[in-house]
This record gives C-alpha cells, sequence and structure tokens, in this order.
C-alpha cells in the first residue's frame, strides 16, 4: 500500500463508575455494567476479532478505566452478569415463542436469542468470565491500543490540590501496570479535563500523550501551526492531540449525527415497559420495578410518539450503517485531501467517542465501526487507521505549547461538574483530600501494623471513590440524583470514620473489614500517592 | 425499628434540604450577579462586549445527553404509581450519609468554572467573624460582607498590587457564589472580608491563586519545536521515573502547604418520551396455549417442538394480533404408538 496522505487515530472511552454492591442483591446500578457487557464490550470484541482472522489491518485506541477494568474482573459481578445473561436467554427463548404470529417481531427476538447466546459463549467459554483479557490479547496482536484514565475519574481540573491529582493518575497506572504488564503510553484525562500543569504530573509516570477537546489545543499558547490536525508537546514533553470536531459530530450529535436515523433502533421502547406486567416479573428488577431488559423491538422510525414507533429491521439498519460507514470515510477522506494541501506532513484525524455510544446508546454502532474499518482497508487509500503513539514515532517533532483548561463537556469547561445541582461537593472533597495528604504525610516513613496500613489504604480508597466525576455528572443530568448524592457522601463518611480511627488509635476493625468487602478497588493501592 | 425509620427520614431529609438551600442561594445569587453585570456595564464598554461574546460551545449538551444514557434510571410507572424506592428505604444497612456540614477552618476556596465565571465557597467560623468584628471601629459606620475579586495577572500578589478589583456585596448567610470575572485568560484572588461605610476593609480570607481559560485563540505566533522519541523513555528513567512503586524519588521535601439541562427522561433522536395526556386507553390481547400431557411424551405446537415441564405440562404465551390462527397441538408417546392431535383456531378482531 502506498502512502497515505493522512491518519484517522479512532479512541474509544469505556468507562463506568465502580456500581459494585455486594450489600444488595440486585442493585440497579450495576445493570449498567450488565447491559455494556451485552451490547457494547461483546460486540466490540467480536468485531476485533473476526477482523484480525479476516486479515484486516487496523488500529484503535481504547481507554479502559480503571473503575471499569476493576467491576470486569471481580468474581462477584462476573457471577452476577452471568446470572443476567442466563435470564435474558430465558426470556428471549419465551419471547421468540410469543412473537411467533407476528414475523416482523419474531425476526427480531431471533435475532436477540443470537446475539445473547453469543454474548453467554464469549463470556464463559472464550475468556472465562475475564473479558478484560479479550482486549489485552487484541492489544498483544498489535490492533488496539489500550490507554489509561484517571483512577476513578476524578474531574482533575477542579481537584484543587496537586496531590489528588498525583494519586489520580499514579493510581491508574499502577493498576495499568497491574494488568497489562507495561505502562500505558497514553492516557484519557477524564471527560478530557485538562488543567495547564497536569502534564507534569502525567511526565512524572511515563504517560507520552493526552487528548483535549479542539479548544484545548486551539487556545494553547503559542497559537498551534498545524491546529489540531498534528500533536503539539507540553513543556513537559508530554503531547497532547486535539478532537477533531467534524467527524465528532457526524456521530454524536442526535439530529444531524448518523444515530438519530429513522431505521436505526428505538432506545426508549423496551419490553421490560412495554409489556404484561405478570410475563416480565421476573425479568425486571427485583423490587418489581420496571426497568429496560435491552429487548427492544421498534426504530426511531421518525418524528413521532413512541406509541407510534414502527417495528425494527435489523438487515435494514444493517444497510444504513454501511452506507453511513461509507460517508463518514468519504468526509475523512476529503478532509484529509484538503488538509494535506495545506500542511507540510501527513495530518492526523482525532475522531473520539464513548465506547458505550456504539451498541448501548447507537445500537447498530459496532456494525458501524465494522463496516468503517474494512472500507478503510479494502475501498481506498487515502486515509490510514493509527494510533496516536504510533503517530508519535512517525513524527517525533512537534511544535511546542501550552493547551488551554478545557474539558469536552457541556460548553467545554466545568459547568457541567461546578453547578447548582453539584458543587454542594467540592467542600467536603477538598476537605478529605486535605485530610488524607496529612494522613500521607504523617504516616508516610513511620513503622505501621498491619491493621494501620489497612487502614490507610481504606482510605484511600474511599478518597478515590467519592472523587469519581461521574456522581457530580448524574446529579446534573437528575437521572439518579439520590444515588449520586448518596455515594458521594458515603464515601466522605467512610473516609472520615477512618481518618478518626486511625488518628485516635480506637480501630473498629470491624467496620473496617466490612467497607473493604464493600469498597475493594485496588486491592494494592499505593495511598503514599498522596504524598509528593 | 420505629425510631430508625424515623432517623431515616430525617437523614433523607437532610439530603433534600441540602439540595434546596443550594438552589435559594444560587436565586439570590443571580440577583447580584445580575446587579454586577449592570455595573460593569456603566463602568466599561469594553467589560459589557466580552461578557456579550459568548465562545461557541464546541461541545453540544447532545453528548452529555448520550453519556447520561449509561446511567439510565427506571422510568416511574405513571398507571401504577410505583417508584423506584432507594435501597435505605427498605435494607437494614447502617446509614452513612450523615457528614459534618461545616469545618470553620476559616478558608475560603476560588474555582474555574469557564473563562468568565469563577466559584468561590467559604467556610468562616462563628470566633474568627466575633473577632473581626471586634475590629471595626465605631466611627466605620456599618459594614456588608462582601467578595473583593482582584486580578493578579503575572504579578505575586501581596494585598495591593493588583491590577484592579470589584467589591461584591453578598449576604451574611450564604456560603458559596459565582462570580462573574471581567476578563477571559486572565489570573483572580478572591478575599473575604467586611466593608464598612468609609472604605475600611477587615479581612476575612484569602483564596487560592486561579488562571481562567483564554476564550480565543492565542496572539502569540512565536514558534518552538521539539523532538521527543524513543529516548523518552531513557531520560524518563534517568529522570528518576522507573522506580514505580517505591516513587521515593518523587517525593520532594515535603511542604504541608496546600496552597496551592434535565435529562431524566430526555429525548431521544426522534422526540420525547411520550407523555401520556389524560384519559387513555390501552388494549391488547395475548394467548396462552396450555395442558398436559405423559412426561415423557414429545409434543409439538404448531409443528414446533416443546419442552415440556417435569410434571409433563406445558404453557406457551404468545402475542395475538388481529388474525385467524391454527394452533395444533400433536402429542406423540414416547414408544411412538400413541399420537392424538387438537386443533384449535382463535379469532382476533378489534373494532
Amino acid at each position: 500500500m502506498k502512502e497515505p496522505l493522512g491518519y484517522l487515530a479512532l479512541i474509544l472511552h469505556a468507562h463506568l463508575p465502580y456500581v459494585r454492591h455486594p450489600e444488595y442483591n440486585d442493585a440497579l446500578e450495576e445493570y449498567w455494567l450488565f447491559e455494556a457487557i451485552t451490547e457494547t464490550y461483546i460486540p466490540l470484541l467480536n468485531i476485533f476479532n473476526k477482523l484480525i482472522e479476516d486479515g484486516v489491518d487496523f488500529r484503535i485506541t481504547m481507554s479502559l478505566t480503571p473503575p471499569l477494568i476493576s467491576m470486569l474482573r471481580d468474581p462477584l459481578l462476573q457471577e452476577r452478569y452471568s446470572r443476567h445473561i442466563n435470564k435474558l436467554i430465558e426470556l428471549i427463548e419465551k419471547e421468540v415463542i410469543r412473537t411467533q404470529f407476528e414475523p416482523h417481531f419474531n425476526r427480531i427476538a431471533i435475532m436477540y436469542r443470537e446475539k445473547f447466546y453469543n454474548a453467554r459463549y464469549v463470556f464463559e467459554e472464550k475468556y472465562k468470565r475475564d473479558i478484560v483479557s479479550g482486549f489485552k490479547q487484541i492489544q498483544d496482536a498489535g490492533k488496539l491500543e489500550i490507554i489509561t484514565c484517571g483512577a476513578t475519574h476524578g474531574f482533575l481540573p477542579l481537584s484543587l490540590y496537586k496531590e489528588s491529582t498525583n494519586a489520580q493518575i499514579k493510581i491508574a497506572v499502577d493498576h495499568y501496570i497491574e494488568i497489562f504488564g507495561k505502562r500505558p503510553k497514553g492516557i484519557w484525562l477524564p471527560e478530557c479535563g485538562f488543567n495547564p500543569g497536569d502534564d507534569e504530573i502525567l511526565r512524572k509516570y511515563g504517560i507520552r500523550y493526552f487528548i483535549t477537546d479542539t479548544h484545548g489545543i486551539l487556545y494553547g499558547s503559542p497559537r498551534p501551526k498545524y491546529g489540531i490536525f498534528a500533536p503539539v508537546y507540553c513543556k513537559s514533553r508530554v503531547a497532547a492531540f486535539g478532537r477533531d470536531m467534524e467527524s465528532s459530530k457526524q456521530v454524536w450529535s442526535a439530529k444531524e449525527g448518523y444515530p438519530g436515523d429513522y431505521n436505526y433502533r428505538e432506545f426508549y421502547r423496551d419490553i421490560g415497559y412495554d409489556l404484561d406486567y405478570d410475563y416480565v416479573r421476573p425479568y425486571i428488577h427485583e423490587s418489581g420495578i420496571r426497568i429496560n431488559t435491552g429487548i427492544k423491538y421498534y426504530k426511531i422510525t421518525g418524528k413521532v410518539d413512541l406509541g407510534n414507533k414502527a417495528p425494527y429491521d435489523y438487515i435494514a439498519a444493517l444497510n444504513k450503517t454501511a452506507e453511513h460507514a461509507g460517508n463518514f470515510m468519504f468526509n475523512r477522506e476529503k478532509q484529509v485531501e484538503h488538509l494535506s494541501r495545506l500542511m507540510k506532513r501527513q495530518p492526523i484525524i482525532i475522531a473520539p467517542y464513548d465506547a458505550e455510544l456504539f451498541g448501548h446508546w447507537w445500537y447498530e454502532g459496532p456494525d458501524f465501526l465494522n463496516y468503517l474499518i474494512r472500507k478503510i482497508f479494502y475501498d481506498q487509500q487515502t486515509i490510514k487507521l493509527i494510533t496516536p503513539s504510533e503517530y508519535l514515532e512517525k513524527y517525533p517533532k512537534n511544535q511546542v505549547l501550552t493547551p488551554s483548561y478545557s474539558s469536552w463537556g457541556y460548553k467545554g469547561y466545568a459547568e457541567f461538574w461546578l453547578s447548582g445541582e453539584n458543587d454542594w461537593i467540592y467542600r467536603h472533597l477538598h476537605k478529605i483530600y486535605e485530610k488524607m495528604i496529612e494522613l500521607a504525610y504523617i504516616f508516610k516513613n513511620k513503622p505501621l501494623t498491619q491493621v494501620q496500613e489497612r487502614i490507610l489504604k481504606q482510605a484511600a480508597r474511599e478518597v478515590l471513590l467519592a472523587q469519581s466525576s461521574d456522581w457530580a455528572f448524574i446529579m446534573k443530568t437528575q437521572t439518579m440524583y439520590e444515588y449520586a448524592a448518596r455515594r458521594t457522601v458515603n464515601h466522605i463518611f467512610r473516609f472520615n470514620k477512618l481518618y478518626d480511627m486511625i488518628k485516635s488509635g480506637n480501630v473498629d476493625e470491624q467496620y473496617l473489614a466490612r467497607i473493604e468487602w464493600q469498597d475493594n478497588i485496588f486491592p494494592n493501592i499505593d495511598w503514599t500517592a498522596y504524598n509528593i | 425499628m420505629v425510631i430508625k425509620k424515623n432517623k431515616k427520614k430525617d437523614k433523607n431529609f437532610e439530603l433534600e434540604k441540602k439540595k434546596s438551600t443550594t438552589k435559594k442561594v444560587k436565586t439570590k445569587e443571580t440577583q447580584t450577579v445580575k446587579q454586577e453585570k449592570i455595573t460593569q456595564k456603566r463602568g466599561s464598554k469594553k467589560a459589557e462586549k466580552i461578557i456579550k461574546e459568548e465562545i461557541k460551545p464546541s461541545v453540544t449538551l447532545d453528548e452529555s445527553k448520550i453519556e447520561a444514557t449509561k446511567y439510565y434510571p427506571p422510568q416511574m410507572d405513571k398507571k401504577n404509581g410505583q417508584k423506584y424506592v432507594s435501597y435505605e428505604e427498605k435494607k437494614s444497612l447502617p446509614d452513612e450519609t450523615l457528614i459534618k456540614q461545616k469545618y470553620d477552618d476559616n478558608k475560603i476556596v476560588l474555582l474555574v468554572r469557564d473563562p468568565y465565571w469563577c466559584y468561590a465557597y467559604w467556610d468562616l467560623s462563628g470566633n474568627l467573624i466575633e473577632n473581626k468584628k471586634k475590629e471595626i471601629k465605631p466611627g466605620w459606620g456599618k459594614y456588608d460582607l462582601i467578595l473583593r475579586i482582584y486580578d493578579v495577572t503575572d504579578i505575586i500578589f501581596n494585598g495591593f498590587n493588583a491590577h484592579k478589583y470589584q467589591d461584591i456585596k453578598i449576604s451574611m448567610d450564604s456560603n458559596n457564589w459565582y462570580i462573574n470575572v471581567w476578563e477571559a485568560g486572565r489570573s483572580y484572588i478572591v478575599d473575604i472580608g467586611f466593608k464598612t461605610e468609609d472604605g475600611h476593609f477587615i479581612l476575612l480570607a484569602r483564596s487560592n491563586v486561579v488562571n481562567t481559560p483564554r476564550d480565543r485563540v492565542s496572539n502569540i505566533t512565536d514558534e518552538e519545536w521539539m523532538v521527543v522519541d524513543e529516548d523518552f523513555d531513557e531520560l524518563f528513567r534517568l529522570s528518576g521515573g522507573g522506580k514505580f512503586g517505591s516513587s521515593e524519588s518523587f517525593r520532594s521535601l515535603l511542604e504541608m502547604n496546600l496552597s496551592s439541562e434535565n435529562v431524566s427522561s430526555f429525548s431521544s433522536p426522534s422526540g420525547k418520551p411520550e407523555e401520556k395526556k389524560g384519559f387513555f386507553l390501552i388494549a391488547d390481547t395475548e394467548l396462552i396455549v396450555y395442558g398436559a400431557t405423559e412426561k415423557d411424551a414429545k409434543l409439538k405446537v404448531r409443528g414446533e417442538p416443546i419442552n415440556l415441564n417435569i410434571d409433563g405440562s406445558f404453557s406457551l404465551r404468545y402475542h395475538l394480533p388481529n388474525t385467524t390462527l391454527k394452533i395444533p397441538i400433536e402429542a406423540e408417546s414416547s414408544d411412538g404408538k400413541d399420537k392424538i392431535t387438537i386443533n384449535i383456531t382463535v379469532e382476533r378482531k378489534t373494532e
């Protein structure tokens, strides 16, 4: 293949907050994980594996966040996913029978049946319940670059203390090394939240690049010569890549974007809500509240009420994804042709998305990626897929500038995480960062008893869990306000209790053991990361 | 049990209360902010221009909305009035939601929200306030609690050398404020204190410095280029970066100086989830075909083999559209000698 005119870096950010609840039998929040496994992570793995099998060369970059990896590797959640997928299979078997007199629904039920059985096979047999190992294999095959993220997805521009940013990065990098056996080359800053100076911390832990939103680079200083179509170096020698707006919009926008096409599956019509209560009762939440099952029979249809949606046609939808993949590729080719006339080198287009957008929100999203990757490989020679680190190897000389404070959140800064709905959390969060920094300072050079060590580790876990940007995000969207507020307050409460224990010497070992069991993320956490 | 329940209610109330207090504060604050804007407008036309010149958000609400589907909550079932009941209400786990609301650490913290807005929160002890009030001399007149925001861009601030500052009168019982700052890409510090009628200022607390982001492309066009290549790793190691897990070399000698749209049911791509308007009727039909045969018999319904329950019974549930259906049910004994077929015809008409 001849040299392409430019490169495209597809970046998928896979993340869910740590929502493991051993204290409940059927925690609703755990369904976030289960749905993402069935609809996003397994379909992506299937696609990557099939591409390798078919000899299609490709590159893709994915951030798998530490909380997500930890949940995917957790035996309790694995057991619960197994239970979940088995129940779904039981339900879909009934659905295949129930819809027999309506071929247009029956076809869809049969499609789901295939997919659910496949999900169970991939989960149970192929990867022996550890699907992170699936991603690792694709990384080892040289097709996927897995990057890390903040330890618990803390929004760094609001972390106030360098130490707390340091802990988010160091503990994430340690965790990555534990799982993948090497240092991560890149990082997805949580919500792309960048605060000038944080790059120094990234450098300290050997991270070579991060992704910012467009204006992070564009408003950087000095002015970026190549805009966002080439990386830049911070003074710390860490590279920053800027998001391309055009390719983002085509996928993200609910109105103009591909996922809004009328042929695609409607997210909001689910048999968990649509069918007779007694019939679906065994498959919804144990409390009896109706929830999404993931079985949805309708397509977006048009600007009609939810009640007037037409039956979904998977084949028609697949044809659409092929068409959309072709369109996306065509636009990138044109973009690169244009850019390459303006630049003295091959431009790179950074196209980052939430991984869960593909499959969970946009049901056909994984098929879109599949078609896109194949088309890029077979149908043209203008662009080629690349990872950011490969691009840096090719072009090690880049402009030096300081990127601007920015995020990829609503309006581009911190507003989504700092507004009337959630601003009350920061005085408490900052207080526990302060106290944790104090503990790390006091105890770092002291000989510790086993219990003291356990308390310090658990205290650091609680701080990190409280810091997840997801809680502020959920409070802002008002989707599960109560839950998010409770999680924030619970971790602060637990931290304070541990702080008092270690300071006073009055240890409640039973309590300690209970929260170690509940909040069990990062077994080997380095609490001294709060001391720099 | 009863006591516990009551306690919990209180705590839930706490959470609720917290929410509403914040909202209250916010309303007040918007009012004041509006006043501020007016003074600014009078003060300088430039400031007005900057405020009006909204940056074009590169990021739309769509992304946040789509991201929020990851946390899609169960929807309220209006028909049955069911609501998702939070765990604490039904499980007997220890309640861990009561936290201190005040730390009395006499601190004010400033955070950057975007190029034009900063957020300040503070926590002042009653002691400090009483002591500082004593410093106000009788002849100084009445006093207000104010925030004084300083532009300290490229300055080592000593309290008096700011490029400029502005006072914002705030209510005595507030504990946080959104501050509209003059210009993007600058550095700010905020003081909280009493200001008397004749202009004396008694400082209660001073914040950290923040740098707001630029809202446009930089004017600086000097280019500097750098090569970072494979030797990065070597350089990294030489700088002491290889020692993970015991990053002693990184720990500098320790300074404890620490200064340093409602989407709950947002629209799908094609419109909002349907809201039921007043009176309505929904009706549909399902068909249940059931029966029993010998435990080890082979059963076929509409030609499809069906697995029997352990006791030989079966039950099949179908959606029943407007149509006429023939349902042959065929049982065959395990030795193949006996065979019985029952033919059922069902018709649904909707008028």
